[in-house]
C-alpha cells in the first residue's frame, strides 16, 4: 500500500532534521571536538554574517560564472563535436571508443598541467573542467543521431528533404532528448570539477573559500562554504532533472 | 479409486490497488475446487479474475485469506514438495545453462553432481532440448525458455503442476505442438495439471474438464467435463463436438469478459 | 537514476559495435589518431614554439615515467595510494551495499531515503576534505575517508537499482524448487544483481582513485597525488607528467580489467553485452 507523496516528503524532512539534531546535540555535549564540527544553528549565523558582507553572494557568482563560460563553450564545442563524429562514421566510430576510455580514466587529475600552461588562474580551472565536461556531451550526441529512428528518417526521404531541413526538422529534434542526457551528465561533471579544483589550487569562488577558511582554522566559516556548494550542486541537480523530465515529455 | 490431488474451500483474497489506500480489490471470493488425481483441468476466465492467484495459492507462494488449500491432505502453509510450476513469463534463470536451470532443484536438494546430470539429461530429453544442454536462454527461443521451464520443474516430479498459462507468450503453432508435448509427458508420468489460459481451443485441447471463472470477484461459473477421446489430434480439434464445446464455453465467458472489460477500461456501461 | 547510472550508458555507446573487419579498420584509424596526436606533441615541444619546459617531449617524459619505476621512486608513493584506494572502496563499498540492499528491498524506506543519497551522490566530495583532515589528520587515514565517501554513492545506488530489478518470478521459482535462506542470495539473488553490482564497482573503484589522488595533492605526506603536485611545486615538469603517465597508464590497466572480468561473468546475457567495449 503506497503511501502519498505528501507524507513521504514529510518523513523525508523528519529524518534530515533529525540528523542536523544529533550533530548539534553531539557538539553541545562536547562528544565531537566544537572546534572542528560547527554546530548547525551557528552554521546559520555565519551564514547571516557572510551574507551580509555581500562576501558569500560574490564567491557563489563567480564559481556560477565559471560554470556558465565553461558550459557555453563546452557545450557548444561539444555538439559541434559531437554532430561532425556523427557525420564522419569511421572517424566517430574510431575516436568515440578513445573518448570513452578517456571518460572512464580520471582526467580531472591532469589539472597541474592545466595550471603548467595557463598558470594558477580561472583561466586553468575552465580549461580544465571544459576537457572533462565535454567527453559525455560529444559522446552522448554522437549517440543520440545515431540512435534517430530510422521510420523518421525513411518519412524525411519520402518528403523529399533537402539535407538542412533533414537535419533542422527530423535529426536534431529526434536526438534532441538524448543529447540532453548527455549535456545534464557534461554540466554535473563541470561543476564536480570546477568547485574541485578551485578548492585545492585555493584560486576562485566558493572551493576558495573553504580552503581559506580551513587555513584561518575559521569552522564557521568552513562549515558554511561546504553547505553552500551542497546546495548549489542540489538546486543544480534538481534543474537539470526538472528540465531533463521537460524535454523527454516532448 | 482416484483421491482429490489438490484442494480449494472457500477461498478468498483481497488485493490493495496502487496510489490509493481506500481501494482494495478482492481476487477471490469463496472459490471451492477440487481436482483429483491425474486430471488435467483448465482455469479460464477474464483478466484479472484472480485466476492466477488461486495458483500461488496452490502453490503456496501467497496465503488465502479465508479458507484453506490442500494438496493430498496437507493443508498448503508454502511451497510443497509435491508442486511444480510453470508461469507465462520467462522464469528462465539467464545465468544458467540449460542444463544448470534444470538440475536447480536437484542441487537445492543436495543431491551429488553425477547423479544429478544423469537425471536432467533424462529429463531434458523429454522436453525435446537434447542438444542445448550447454547453452544459455539468450540464446534460445521463447518456446525453448519455456521447455526449460518445465523439465526445471519435472525434473522434481512433482505430482501436480501448476501452469500460469506457460504458452501465452509463445506464437499459435509454438503453443500447439508444446500443448501435445506437455499431453504426452503426462500420459507418461500422470501428474494431475491445473492449467490456467484465456485460449479456449487451447482449454479443450488439453483439458479432462474446464473451469470458467467469473469477472472479479473471482468465482466459479460453470465446469465443462471434456470426454473427447485422447490423443485429441488435428482431426478431433476439427470435430463438430469440439466446435460445439467451444462455442459453450465461449457463452459462459462472454458475459464475464464484457463485465472484466468494464472494470478494467472503468467505462459506464448499462 | 544518478550521475552513475548515466554514465555507464554514455560509456555504453562509446563502443565499437559492428562486424570485425569493420572494428579492425575502426582500430587502425584509432592508432593514427594517437600517433598523430602524439607526433603533433613532439613536434610541437621540439620546435621550441612553447617553452619547452612546459611542453616536454613524450619520449622525455616516457622515459622519466620508466626511470621512476626501475629506480623504485615511484613505488613506496605507489603503494601508499594503492593501500588508501583500496581501503575506501572496500569500506565504502561494504557501506555502500549494505544500504543499498536496505533501500532497495524496504520500500518505504527507499522512497523516503533514497533521494537523500541521490542528490548528495553529485556533490563534489573533495569539498569536505579539510573536515576529514582536521579529523584524521595529513596522514593516509582523510584519504581513506575521502575514497570512502566516494565510492558509497555509486555502490549504494547501483545495488539498491539491482535489488529492484530482480524478478518476482525468479524467487517464486527457486523457492518453489525449494532454495530457502542462503542458497536463494547465493544462487539466485547474487547472479541476478551481478551485473549491476559490478558496474557500481566499477564506477566506485574509479571515483575512489580520483577522491585519494586528489586529496593527495592538496595535502598529504606521500602518494602518487602529492609526489604530481610535489614536481610542479619545484617546477620539474618533466618529472611531473611522467608521474601522470603512471597513474593514467595505471587507472586505464584497472579500468580494462574490470572491464575484461565483467565480461567474462556475465557472457551469459549473449552477443549484445560486448558492446560497450572501449578499445
Amino acid at each position: 500500500m503506497p503511501l502519498p507523496q505528501w507524507i513521504i516528503v514529510g518523513l523525508r524532512s523528519l529524518v534530515i532534521l533529525g540528523a542536523l539534531f544529533a550533530l548539534e546535540l553531539m557538539v553541545r555535549l562536547e562528544w565531537i571536538n566544537p572546534l572542528f564540527l560547527a554546530r548547525p544553528t551557528s552554521w546559520v549565523g555565519a551564514f547571516r554574517a557572510l551574507m551580509a558582507e555581500g562576501e558569500l553572494p560574490k564567491l557563489a557568482w563567480i564559481t556560477l560564472s565559471e560554470i556558465g563560460l565553461t558550459f557555453l563553450v563546452g557545450g557548444a564545442a561539444g555538439l559541434l563535436l559531437g554532430t561532425l563524429l556523427y557525420r564522419f562514421r569511421r572517424v566517430g566510430e574510431a575516436s568515440s571508443s578513445l573518448l570513452g576510455a578517456m571518460f572512464a580514466s580520471p582526467i580531472v587529475l591532469l589539472y597541474p598541467i592545466f595550471l603548467v600552461i595557463f598558470g594558477r588562474n580561472r583561466m586553468a580551472i575552465m580549461a580544465q573542467a571544459m576537457v572533462t565536461g565535454i567527453i559525455p556531451i560529444i559522446l552522448q550526441t554522437r549517440n543520440s543521431f545515431l540512435h534517430v529512428n530510422e521510420t523518421l528518417i525513411d518519412v524525411g526521404r519520402v518528403l523529399n528533404l533537402t539535407r538542412r531541413q533533414m537535419f533542422f526538422h527530423i535529426m536534431l529534434p529526434a536526438a534532441a532528448p538524448m543529447i540532453f542526457t548527455g549535456i545534464r551528465l557534461g554540466l554535473i561533471y563541470m561543476l564536480l570539477s570546477i568547485i574541485a579544483i578551485e578548492y585545492i589550487v585555493g584560486v576562485g569562488g566558493l572551493g576558495n573559500l573553504v580552503s581559506d577558511a580551513y587555513f584561518r582554522l575559521n569552522t564557521d566559516e568552513l562549515y558554511v562554504g561546504v553547505i553552500t556548494v551542497g546546495l548549489l550542486s542540489l538546486i543544480f541537480y534538481t534543474f537539470l532533472t526538472r528540465a531533463q523530465r521537460w524535454v523527454q515529455r516532448m | 479409486m482416484r483421491g482429490p490431488m489438490l484442494e480449494a474451500n472457500y477461498v478468498s483474497k483481497t488485493f490493495g490497488l496502487d496510489g490509493a489506500l481506500a481501494a482494495r480489490v478482492q481476487a477471490l471470493s469463496e472459490v471451492s475446487l477440487t481436482v483429483a488425481q491425474g486430471e488435467f483441468v483448465s482455469l479460464i476466465g477474464p483478466s484479472g479474475c484472480g485466476k492466477s492467484t488461486l495458483l500461488k495459492i496452490f502453490g503456496g507462494l501467497t496465503p488465502a485469506e479465508q479458507g484453506e488449500v490442500y494438496v493430498r491432505g496437507d493443508r498448503v502453509t508454502g511451497p510443497h514438495p509435491h508442486i511444480g510450476m510453470v508461469f507465462q513469463e520467462d522464469s528462465t534463470f539467464p545465468w544458467r545453462t540449460t542444463l544448470g536451470n534444470v538440475e536447480f532443484g536437484l542441487e537445492m536438494r543436495g543431491m551429488a553432481r553425477r547423479e544429478r546430470r544423469d537425471r536432467s539429461k533424462a529429463t531434458i530429453d523429454l522436453v525435446g532440448l537434447t542438444g542445448f544442454e550447454h547453452r544459455y536462454p539468450a540464446e534460445l527461443s521463447g518456446g525453448m525458455r519455456q521447455r526449460v521451464a518445465i523439465a526445471r520443474a519435472l525434473i522434481l516430479e512433482p505430482q501436480a503442476l501448476l501452469m500460469d498459462e506457460p504458452f501465452g507468450a509463445l506464437d499459435e503453432q509454438t503453443r500447439i505442438i508444446l500443448g501435445e508435448q506437455l499431453l504426452r509427458i503426462q500420459g507418461k508420468l500422470g501428474q494431475t495439471i491445473l492449467f490456467v489460459t484465456h485460449n479456449i481451443n487451447e482449454a479443450v485441447q488439453l483439458s479432462d474438464r474446464v473451469v470458467v471463472m467469473t469477472a472479479r470477484p473471482g468465482q466459479i461459473k460453470a465446469t465443462f467435463n471434456i470426454t473427447l477421446p485422447k490423443p485429441r489430434d488435428s482431426r478431433i480439434i476439427a470435430s463438430e463436438a469440439f466446435g460445439r464445446l467451444v462455442a459453450q464455453i465461449w457463452t459462459a465467458l462472454r458475459e464475464e469478459s464484457l463485465k472484466g472489460f468494464v472494470q478494467a477500461t472503468g467505462a459506464q456501461v448499462e | 537514476m544518478g550521475a552513475a547510472d548515466v554514465t555507464s550508458d554514455v560509456r555504453a555507446g562509446g563502443g565499437v559495435a559492428g562486424r570485425p573487419h569493420r572494428e579492425l579498420r575502426a582500430g587502425t584509424i584509432q592508432v593514427l589518431i594517437v600517433l598523430g596526436l602524439l607526433l603533433l606533441w613532439e613536434s610541437v615541444s621540439r620546435s621550441g614554439l612553447f617553452f619547452e619546459r612546459l611542453f616536454p617531449s613524450p619520449v622525455a617524459v616516457t622515459l622519466a615515467a620508466w626511470r621512476h619505476l626501475q629506480q623504485g621512486i615511484v613505488l613506496p608513493h605507489l603503494a601508499t595510494s594503492a593501500m588508501e584506494i583500496s581501503l575506501g572502496l572496500l569500506i565504502g563499498g561494504t557501506l555502500g551495499t549494505l544500504m543499498g540492499m536496505a533501500l532497495g528491498s524496504r520500500p518505504l524506506f527507499g522512497r523516503v531515503c533514497e533521494p537523500i543519497f541521490m542528490y548528495c551522490a553529485p556533490v563534489p566530495k573533495i569539498i569536505i576534505y579539510p573536515i576529514s583532515l582536521w579529523f584524521l589528520g595529513i596522514g593516509p587515514a582523510s584519504k581513506v575517508a575521502q575514497s570512502t565517501l566516494a565510492s558509497f554513492f555509486p555502490i549504494l545506488i547501483s545495488t539498491a537499482a539491482a535489488i529492484r530489478q530482480v524478478k518476482p518470478v525468479h524467487i517464486d521459482v527457486a523457492r518453489l524448487l525449494g532454495a530457502k535462506g542462503f542458497a536463494l542470495y547465493r544462487k539466485v539473488y547474487l547472479p541476478a544483481m551481478l551485473g549491476h553490482v559490478l558496474v557500481g564497482l566499477r564506477l566506485g573503484m574509479g571515483v575512489a582513485i580520483i577522491s585519494s589522488l586528489m586529496a593527495e595533492t592538496k595535502l598529504a605526506e606521500k602518494g602518487l597525488g602529492f609526489l604530481t603536485i610535489e614536481y610542479y611545486n619545484h617546477f620539474r615538469i618533466t618529472e611531473m607528467y611522467s608521474i601522470l603517465l603512471i597513474i593514467f597508464t595505471g587507472a586505464v590497466l584497472l579500468n580494462w580489467i574490470f572491464y575484461w572480468a565483467e565480461r567474462r561473468l556475465l557472457r551469459y546475457r549473449g552477443s549484445d553485452a560486448g558492446q560497450n567495449a572501449f578499445f
